[in-house]
């Protein structure tokens, strides 16, 4: 244990630098929350969700010749469940929000499990834009950025609007080679 | 670049034989389920004709199989890419720019053994096909193929790219490093060796049992349970089993104690054996910023690793191992897509002692993480975390004997519950961290223990998440993602969360080299 004392004062610089005005946590900066367009992109996915759900199944229960009662109740159940979830997703895509900061990109996401991730330039390896068929209707963009390790994407984004989807993605390409430069020249 | 390996070449005729082994290797693995039908087929008679002929027709496409693939396979080394083209009918072709090369493994089979020929074996990591094999070249020709491939190109190409200057800064950190070592050339010389002892105290802790049961569950499963109660000796122990150990409840508990020892001692035992096989002699060495690991009696292996590339060590030390006050290392690296395969190759130290880890790491210098010791302690996390998992837990058996009443079912439910609630309040116990300069500790386990040390440095990306709950009290959860894997640490409080991410995103932020 020989070597604890260097590594304290190596903590103690890092911990000095916190008590700058400019650092503030991740999890206490500001950041933008998404266009009201991706709002009404989830309220027409819950729609095209529920609706021919809500059709099909009271025909089908009367097809089947079920009862009065178990039809109203079955309707009953759906109409909650369908509330219910519609109005999580809606909140869930409230909960998104960017911020795009000078070493790194922030996120935040989640209803319960609030969750606030931050992406370093440094250590971007890959950006993606991707459209699906609604998306594109609405001129709407995912964002997903990548590590290396896992397959899957560190910070994956919705309801990005055209006007500043791809602005955003060459941004976050830009910083990460330039840091990645930066570190070249200085190494 | 010597022009030795410029040229397409294809590789020796003897590669061949681990061309068909492979193939076989890789029947049997898929054909694991032929198993029982193979037995049936014993059962019936073996010495049909059939039989015969269909072994006879396997072997001889396995052996035209792999002449082709020889004959296919052309390599070579230039413009600082490895090229592979193979393939019959799906051609492929690689290109490996050396500077991805992430491990070079030498290997020797049993049937190279009596040629004196070795498999080279190209890791990267990331890509879909992980790795290239250059099978059956001799010692001289692997050994010119692994200098070109593997460190010396780092020291090569030092000014043209980010990881030559990583190399060269570390190489000069490493000299200074030396002067106090015994051995004169740049931190070369032997870290660790294990004797036979050791990897067979290795064997005897690091005891996968549940693989083991796994493979004896499907042997069980064959064996004539009516047959066997029929046998007279099965008869005479069930006999002298009544008559003196059935008599007491004690005796009886005794009993099953003994066969369960006797059990874990023979799985302990050919845990043992394969631990020698694989690692005899286990020595770990260090030159240039790179691990070489060799040792092995039926395969001989040889296992390098840049240091700079481990993404973070791990202390691990099962039940059985903490009783002994022994640990196994591992030294993890970027996960690759196929994560099982990847995962399970990496270099580990086995059986080291509390006071052998600070004399190996002492030595690591290119480690990222700076820690050389195990910690003292470590700060638990919160309670809440047990409360929380408790209740769900709970919840089921209550429920259901609430509607169905005290039955057999419910007792045995309520009994599996309380075990599993002993064993969540051990993981409690035993999760925490502790933060070193800017290395984070992390300690988990139930019966057995690990600690994991983490670079902060390596870190990729930080998440700090909150329930509505914990933001009441105030805590959090702290996911680190590394290239090696995702970590949490669960229910600590938000200021230490917050301590932790910022540290790790001041160090990333100053360092834009590369850490993978």
């Amino acid at each position: 244990m020989e070597d604890v004392t260097p590594q304290a004062s190596a903590s103690m610089q890092a911990r000095h630098r916190l008590e700058q005005p400019d650092w503030i946590s991740i999890d206490e900066v500001p950041l933008t929350p998404l266009e009201r367009a991706y709002l009404h992109q989830v309220q027409i996915e819950n729609l095209l969700i529920f609706t021919p759900l809500l059709i099909i199944a009271p025909l089908a229960a009367i097809l089947l010749n079920l009862p009065g009662g178990l039809i109203i109740a079955l309707v009953t159940l759906l109409l909650v469940l369908a509330g219910v979830v519609s109005y999580g997703r809606y909140r869930y895509a409230l909960s998104f929000a960017y911020g795009v900061f000078d070493h790194e990109f922030i996120m935040q996401k989640g209803l319960i499990w609030h969750k606030k991730i931050a992406l370093p330039y440094t250590r971007l390896q890959h950006v993606s834009l991707s459209q699906g068929p609604l998306e594109r209707y609405f001129r709407q963009h995912t964002l997903k950025c990548f590590s290396a390790g896992s397959g899957n994407a560190e910070i994956s984004l919705p309801g990005l609007g055209d006007d500043t989807a791809e602005p955003l993605r060459k941004h976050l390409l830009a910083k990460a080679s330039q840091k990645q430069a930066t570190g070249e020249d200085e190494a | 670049m010597s022009m030795r390996f410029a040229q397409w070449a294809s590789l020796s005729p003897w590669s061949i034989v681990s061309f068909s082994v492979g193939s076989l290797k890789q029947i049997l693995t898929n054909g694991y389920a032929l198993i029982p039908l193979v037995y049936t087929g014993w059962q019936q008679g073996f010495n049909s004709p059939w039989v015969l002929l269909v072994g006879l027709g396997v072997i001889l496409i396995t052996l035209t199989y792999a002449s082709l693939q020889w004959a296919r396979y052309r390599y070579r080394l230039s413009d600082a890419k490895l090229g592979i083209r193979q393939g019959l009918v799906f051609k492929r072709a690689h290109e490996i720019p050396l500077n991805k090369i992430q491990n070079v493994r030498l290997e020797q089979p049993l049937y190279f053994r009596p040629l004196g020929l070795y498999s080279l074996v190209v890791e990267t990591a990331g890509s879909k096909q992980d790795e290239a094999v250059l099978a059956a070249v001799n010692y001289r020709q692997a050994m010119l193929l692994k200098k070109q491939l593997f460190p010396s190109q780092a020291i090569k190409d030092n000014s043209e790219s980010i990881e030559g200057h990583n190399e060269a800064v570390q190489a000069d950190r490493q000299t200074i490093a030396v002067n106090t070592d015994q051995s004169g050339r740049r931190g070369e010389g032997l870290v660790v060796a294990k004797d036979l002892k050791a990897l067979l105290i290795f064997g005897l802790y690091q005891n996968n049992l549940i693989w083991l049961s796994l493979i004896s569950g499907s042997i069980i499963g064959q064996v004539d349970w009516e047959s066997l109660g029929q046998n007279s000796l099965v008869q005479g122990v069930w006999h002298w089993y009544q008559a003196n150990v059935a008599t007491g409840l004690v005796y009886q508990i005794l009993a099953i104690l003994a066969v369960l020892a006797l059990l874990a001692l023979l799985l302990s035992l050919i845990s043992i054996a394969s631990a020698v096989l694989k690692y005899y002699p286990y020595r770990l060495s260090l030159r240039q910023g790179t691990l070489h690991r060799t040792g092995g009696i039926l395969a001989k292996q040889q296992d390098a690793l840049r240091l700079h590339r481990v993404q973070l060590v791990r202390f691990e030390q099962p039940a059985i191992g903490r009783l002994i006050g022994r640990w196994t290392v591992h030294f993890e690296q970027v996960k690759g897509n196929e994560i099982e395969q990847l995962s399970k190759r990496h270099l580990l130290i086995p059986s080291m002692t509390q006071a052998e880890i600070p004399q190996a790491f002492k030595r690591l210098d290119n480690l990222a993480a700076k820690a050389n010791a195990l910690p003292t302690g470590y700060q638990g996390i919160d309670i809440g975390w047990f409360w929380r998992r408790a209740a769900l837990l709970v919840l089921l058996p209550i429920v259901i004997t609430s509607i169905v009443g005290i039955n057999p079912f419910t007792k045995l439910l309520a009994g599996f519950t309380l075990v599993a609630l002993i064993g969540l309040y051990l993981n409690y116990r035993q999760w925490g961290y502790h933060l070193e300069g800017d290395d984070c500790w992390i300690h988990t386990g139930a019966l057995g223990q690990t600690w994991r040390l983490v670079p902060l440095s390596k870190t990729q990306d930080i998440c700090i998440s909150q329930t509505p709950g914990q933001r009441r009290k105030s805590l959090a959860n702290l996911h680190l993602g590394l290239a090696s894997g995702p970590l949490v640490i669960p229910y600590i409080p938000l200021k230490e969360a917050r301590l932790i991410a910022e540290t790790a995103l001041n160090l990333t932020r100053q360092d834009p080299k590369n850490w993978i």
